[in-house]
């Protein structure tokens, strides 16, 4: 099975291991920067995918990557603004485990 | 296969390995500082499959923002909210076999969505990277992106200087063709900026030298280049002409057929097909960013000013009155 000859269903296949890896990190951990991880391997996974698209197949043009620069943004934003909330976790509770952050209960 | 189809597969194999490997390690990790260096391994060998794949400047960006960015941000995190003797039992995870069993489900799900299983063969990728037909008369015409494979849609852009033609010419026609000529002709009036308002015309010369100037490059539009190619008809129905070293333009093609007794007139579905030929996608991403993804690309600043602001009123300190 040659890439050059399938090139689409190989990114597919790599994008949706990469996307199960993320999906299983995001799962199994209690440490909140674990499971930051697990969501940029998902977002990476999407990225491949909406690249992929847009070079092997008939009408792709820019449109997909351009969405790609889009998902980059925002997994900046998202990484910036979920780390300062683990520090002030950390501050709190001393752990960064997300079974422990769970005041807003009582 | 050539070489070059060779060096793509290695490569592709290569940094696959290399990403899924990673990508295990993030998840199977007991120290969370190997998961944040495997997740390197995974984001450079991704922005590799950007390369292969044509994008060049996704491949920068991901380089830059993921790996200069966020895996510095995620890296810093660590050190701050571990104790270095800690590091072995940080990273814990819940035994779960429950949830491996749940994605390895979910990938059985995709890859059965993804490919063709229980009967191999075409499937529905394959109509949506194949070219579309153009015909007239008795002829079809298609074209492909530079691997031969993939489609070019009409009025598409390709990110490379080369295009392959395909013309099907019927078996009662090809009685004694000697060649196929296809003449591509860019289109001044689809080139994104005429030379005109590329060269301004500079103050500190007399208006002599401007009117000079500017009927200089008048001449230039005025006559579009056109480029010929020729190949040898082949023994199937369809013949394929790679078009090659276009320059960064639109381009608009015709075909000739030439044989033993005279040659055709210049033939072409209606509408002449055309393509357009940018270098690199660098271009096209910044003015698709400045045109169609205007209203987007705003609210995206206005989410990272309040990320920004967000993150900081976040992270300050405590002050108690």
């Amino acid at each position: 099975m040659k890439f050059t000859d399938h090139p689409l269903e190989h990114m597919l296949v790599l994008s949706a291991i990469l996307f199960c890896a993320g999906v299983y990190t995001i799962l199994t951990r209690k440490n909140a920067v674990s499971i930051l991880m697990g969501v940029e391997l998902v977002l990476n996974a999407a990225n491949i995918n909406f690249v992929a698209f847009s070079q092997y197949t008939r009408i792709g043009g820019i449109h997909g990557n351009v969405f790609v620069i889009f998902v980059l943004l925002l997994a900046a934003a998202e990484a910036a603004v979920a780390l300062a909330i683990i520090i002030g976790i950390y501050q709190n509770f001393g752990r960064v485990d997300v079974d422990q952050a769970d005041q807003m209960k009582d | 296969m050539t070489s070059s189809e060779m060096v793509v597969n290695l490569l592709f194999y290569v940094f696959a390995v290399a990403a899924v490997a990673g990508a295990l390690g993030v998840a199977a990790s007991r120290n969370i500082v190997r998961s944040a260096f495997a997740l390197l391994a995974v984001l450079f060998s991704a922005a590799a499959l950007y390369a292969l794949m044509k994008a060049d400047f996704i491949a920068a960006a991901q380089v830059l923002i993921y790996v200069g960015g966020i895996l510095v941000l995620i890296i810093f995190a660590v050190m701050l909210t571990h104790r270095i003797t800690d590091v072995n039992v940080s990273n814990e995870s819940t035994p779960g076999p429950a949830a491996f069993c749940a994605v390895l489900c979910l990938l059985f799900a995709l890859v059965v969505i993804i490919l063709p299983l229980p009967q191999p063969g075409p499937n529905k990728w394959d109509a949506g990277r194949a070219p579309e037909t153009m015909r007239e008369g008795p002829y079809a015409f298609v074209q492909y992106q530079a691997d031969g494979k993939t489609g070019l849609a009409n009025g598409g852009s390709t990110f490379e200087n080369e295009v392959v033609v395909g013309v099907t010419i019927p078996e009662d026609r090809r009685a004694g063709l000697l060649r196929i000529v296809v003449r591509a002709v860019e289109n001044p009036g689809k080139v994104k900026e005429s030379l005109e308002t590329k060269k301004a015309p500079d103050a500190t010369l007399s208006p002599e030298k401007v009117r000079l100037a500017q009927e200089e490059a008048r001449k230039t539009v005025a006559e579009p280049k056109s480029l010929e190619f020729a190949a040898t008809p082949e023994k199937t129905e369809t013949t394929h002409v790679r078009l090659k070293g276009l320059r960064e333009a639109a381009y608009d093609w015709k075909v000739k057929l030439v044989g033993a007794e005279g040659e055709s007139p210049w033939i072409g579905p209606k509408g002449d097909p055309n393509f357009v030929v940018h270098k690199g996608v660098t271009e096209p991403i910044a003015l698709a960013l400045a045109d169609p993804y205007l209203l987007a690309f705003e609210a995206v600043s206005m989410l990272l000013l309040a990320a920004l602001v967000g993150a900081a009123f976040l992270a300050r300190k405590e002050v108690k009155e």
